[in-house]
């Protein structure tokens, strides 16, 4: 292909980029305005893209990238488009929307897409990925610095399994998902300081061990032993450290909710499957083991006469719990290979710091069951009475219940019913998720109401 | 049967167990002798272009093929056109108790302008809910029809004796918004059928 063509089936490409986000943005089916500032953040780049392209800031040369920059609009803004109303729990985005904006700063914003795969991820920040990595090579150029110059907001995309949309308590999974950009942060400024020691450790330990192949008995042939182990040592140190600080993120922003809700998940998943099978992630039964420790701490100061039969509620849920982490298999896997014993190693030695470090980058205050168990057992018992849990209070002195409350009043619901008919409870639960979804819209309204009153 | 006037109502709503219309967003909905209810923002549309009628009799005209459901963010409007039914629910989530039914109406500053609410319009004792609204624009002129505005209002009366029986067995009830027509489910469908074949079948042996 020569250069002309080339050249316009790119702008074409863009063009066509840019008229889809236009159309995006005109689309009034979103729940938020904040799809509708991913497909401004889209059109902008495809713009850029096109003006570069017509003033040739962008040679030839660099044809292949500006191709991989129109893949990934083109990827972003199929998002864009999942995320309408039809295809996500749109009741509780408004209300979620309010929760992030409270726990991560009012510059921080989250779409909500739905994935055909049975897992909730996160992505982004899109707007450093855009402006600091596609476009940094044409960083200086007019067309680029218009396109990000509103870009001081951190736009992420929050994705979560098709066939769960309306199961509001499993969503709880969002706050270990908004965890990962707090563990984004910690990683930044302290893996390196962290792994450096483990590497030099692992290397001394891997470097006794190394036995010599027949034929292979070069110095070359160790060191690229020795570099592949610490590569993928260093890989299951980051994975790790990145999923347990999102799980303690989790916890210190919905509480017990967020473990209900990982628990949930675990339970379809092999609880000790080793770290070098499982995609470098720990193993379900140690990060849950750390979860409940957090738990435990909690209920340790729960002190409540009237919370409608809650704390007994957690308590055994918690007793289940233990009976399931107390068990060491996984302990026993992350020993059987010296790379797996040395990342963890370094982990539970450095953990409360690492933890501590990590969860003072959370604004929110932590979650305490403890302290919201009197309200929360309030939720409990509307719903018992098949009513929204929305509220608390006597009728006319009554207030909105906040969006971390309701989730964990409608979870300890669920469990209550699993507890007194086991699998039996599959209808019933479905109908107290269907509760919890209008309680936290309704409340959410019920509290912007009275803020517009005041 | 006796309608409930504010301090019955107002007690009713603050009793263990009691009458629950929640949230009330503003005390003053409960009025001399009903409570207003606020339109939701989820409806229930006709895709008029698909079906010629609608017919309860044939499983392929399913509630769900002729409707379909749509969400208004708050903030916004849903037009409704002139001869335009579409079904609403209200913004409340409504709870009978066993000894208490009403009666939904619309508001007469909305019948003004021609907008009718609720035809069938009894929520039984026990009900628990959002309850549906059918809504028909039978004026002039389009109406803009924002949630969270005081769309229509129950009447609550005494139903005697008690009423005791599971709420979830209730057909329409743990609705969270406007429900689909469950028409085609009425057991007498089956029975009106069958009628109409012994009806042919007579015919058949008297002719000649």
């Amino acid at each position: 292909m020569n250069v002309a063509t080339h050249r316009a089936v790119l702008l074409r490409h863009a063009s066509a980029l840019r008229e889809t986000a236009t159309e995006l943005m005109d689309r009034d089916d979103f729940a938020t305005s904040t799809p509708v500032a991913l497909a401004r953040l889209l059109g902008a780049a495809a713009s850029a893209i096109e003006a570069l392209l017509r003033s040739g800031a962008i040679r030839e040369t660099l044809f292949p990238h500006a191709q991989e920059v129109l893949e990934h609009i083109g990827d972003h803004m199929r998002y864009v488009e999942r995320s309408r109303i039809e295809h996500t729990p749109w009741s509780m985005i408004q209300a979620l929307e309010r929760f992030v904006h409270e726990s991560a700063g009012p510059d921080v914003d989250f779409v909500i897409r739905p994935r055909w795969s049975y897992m909730y991820g996160v992505e982004g920040d899109f707007v450093r990925y855009y402006r600091d990595r596609l476009f940094a090579g044409w960083a200086s150029e007019p067309a680029v610095l218009e396109a990000f110059a509103e870009s001081e907001r951190r736009l992420f995309v929050l994705s979560f399994p098709r066939s769960e949309r309306t199961n509001a308590l499993l969503h709880a999974n969002f706050a270990h998902e908004m965890g990962h950009s707090v563990a984004d942060q910690w990683r930044s400024a302290h893996f390196q300081e962290f792994w450096v020691p483990v590497e030099k450790a692992l290397r001394v330990k891997l470097a006794d061990q190394y036995k010599p192949q027949e034929n292979q008995g070069q110095l070359f042939a160790k060191e690229q032993w020795l570099a592949e182990r610490t590569r993928e040592a260093q890989r299951i140190a980051d994975r790790a450290l990145v999923e347990l600080i999102a799980d303690q993120v989790g916890y210190q922003l919905l509480g017990p909710a967020s473990l209900f809700a990982a628990a949930e998940f675990a339970s379809r998943e092999s609880l000790d499957s080793p770290p070098g099978d499982a995609g470098h992630y720990p193993p379900w039964r140690y990060r849950l083991r750390m979860l409940h420790e957090r738990l435990v701490a909690d209920l340790e100061s729960l002190n409540v006469d009237n919370d409608y039969g809650c704390s007994r509620l957690i308590k055994d849920w918690a007793a289940s719990l233990h009976s399931t982490v107390r068990e060491a298999h996984d302990a026993r896997i992350l020993r059987s290979r010296t790379v797996y014993q040395s990342v963890y190693e370094a982990i539970a030695a450095s953990w409360e710091e690492i933890r501590s470090r990590a969860l003072s980058l959370v604004i929110r205050p932590p979650y305490s069951f403890s302290v919201r168990a009197g309200v929360i057992g309030e939720l409990v018992e509307r719903l018992r009475g098949g009513l929204i849990p929305n509220e608390t209070g006597v009728f006319p002195n009554t207030s909105p219940a906040g969006f971390d409350d309701i989730l964990n009043a409608g979870w300890l619901r669920v469990l209550e019913l699993r507890a007194e008919l086991g699998v039996e409870a599959h209808h019933r639960e479905e109908h107290v998720r269907r509760l919890t979804l209008m309680g936290i819209e309704t409340a959410e309204i019920h509290r912007r109401f009275i803020e517009l009153q005041q | 049967m006796t309608t409930l006037t504010r301090e019955a109502l107002n007690k009713e709503l603050a009793a263990d167990g009691g009458l629950r219309v929640t949230p009330l967003l503003d005390s003053g909905q409960v009025g001399p002798s009903s409570i207003d209810v606020r339109l939701g923002n989820q409806f229930i549309v006709f895709r008029r272009h698909l079906l010629g009628s609608f017919d309860p009799n044939n499983p392929l005209h399913s509630a769900n093929r002729i409707q379909q459901r749509r969400v208004v963010r708050w903030g916004q409007s849903l037009t409704l056109h002139p001869g335009m039914l579409v079904l609403g629910s209200t913004f409340e989530f409504v709870r009978m108790p066993g000894h208490l039914e009403a009666q939904v109406e619309g508001r007469s500053s909305w019948a003004r302008v021609g907008l009718m609410v609720a035809t069938a319009t009894h929520v039984e004792p026990r009900f628990g809910g959002a309850v549906t609204l059918e809504l028909t624009n039978m004026g002039t002129t389009p109406l803009q029809l924002q949630p969270g505005v005081r769309i229509a209002q129950l009447i609550v009366r005494t139903a005697q004796p008690v009423y005791s029986s599971d709420p979830d067995a209730k057909k329409y009830g743990g609705a969270i918004g406007p429900m689909f027509s469950r028409l085609s489910k009425d057991k007498e469908l089956a029975l009106l059928r069958e009628l109409g074949t012994h009806v042919r079948g007579a015919q058949t042996l008297e002719s000649p």
